[in-house]
């Protein structure tokens, strides 16, 4: 939560800093943007290979587990895809690329930023930053109606970190594994899984 | 899109050769923070600049939260179904 505060006091001084027509010039982001991806992309990549915690997580015997994720992955891309059909504003790739953020806004809209536009990295910031306030303020709701793997599911990528202490206070301790692994592996996969449908 | 997925790989490559190596750990998240930092707050420059984005935010504002709620829904309902199976002990 503090830090979802954080980034988005980012975004908003962008924001005023750009309305204030204090800058001498227009700025202009794609020419930067492209080399700026690079090296987050790369940097993304050595926080996933130098995290111990995610390669003994991903080694676990449990096979159950690993349904959470895939289950996790169908459900949000086919719902984000459903929105597409109701939403003519929006493409298939588009709303799925949104969707595919799982909740990791600060890395998924900047790289929808750099790979689509600049409005859909937009939509990608809120949509995600949504999606994890919405799980922390409407886990004990879902867990009562749908189960303990509900909160998992709502917080997808931040099950590891940011919704992890309401999802173990509300579906119980042995769930904070599965909430750690789930979100593990869908945080690995955003950075794949929106290249992909944006680009492939 | 393949000469993003090679960096990615070999980012994830040269993190595995820094596991045992906390200090350079610390270091690589807190590049990756203030990278992430300054270009959402470039993204913000850019948002402010920009007319179109400025004119439809409301448009843009709806459909974040239609994708969110849709995602969320999907998720859960599928994960409900996946508990009734798998894990709900009888």
């Amino acid at each position: 939560m503090k830090s979802s505060l954080i980034i988005f006091a980012f975004f908003l001084a962008g924001i005023l800093t750009g309305l204030s027509g204090i800058l001498p010039v227009a700025f202009d982001f794609d020419t930067y943007g492209n080399y700026a991806l690079f090296v987050l992309m790369f940097l993304a990549g050595v926080s996933i290979g130098s995290d111990k915690q995610s390669w003994r997580v991903l080694t676990t015997h449990n096979y159950k587990i690993i349904w959470v994720p895939v289950t996790i992955l169908v459900g949000t891309m086919a719902g984000s895809a459903l929105v597409a059909f109701i939403l003519p504003s929006l493409t298939l790739r588009e709303s799925m690329a949104v969707g595919a953020g799982f909740g990791y806004y600060s890395l998924s809209s900047v790289f929808i930023t750099q790979l689509h536009s600049h409005t859909l990295g937009v939509v990608a910031l809120l949509s995600n930053i949504f999606r994890e306030v919405a799980t922390l303020l409407v886990t004990p709701l879902l867990v009562k109606y749908f189960g303990k793997l509900a909160g998992i599911a709502s917080g997808g990528a931040t099950a590891m970190d940011t919704t992890l202490p309401v999802i173990s206070k509300y579906s119980g301790k042995e769930y904070a594994i599965v909430a750690v692994f789930s979100g593990i592996v869908l945080t690995i996969l955003v950075p794949f899984l929106v290249t992909f449908i944006l680009r492939a | 899109m393949i000469a993003i997925l090679i960096v990615l790989s070999a980012g994830i490559l040269v993190g595995l050769l820094l596991v045992s190596k906390p200090k350079l750990h610390n270091l690589n998240s807190q590049l990756l923070n203030g990278a992430i930092y300054l270009l959402l707050f470039l993204l913000g420059i850019s948002v402010g600049t920009n007319q179109e984005i400025i004119r439809n935010l409301g448009k843009i504002g709806y459909e974040a939260i239609s994708i969110a709620v849709a995602s969320i829904t999907g998720s859960v309902l599928l994960s409900g179904l996946l508990f009734k199976l798998l894990f709900k002990k009888k």
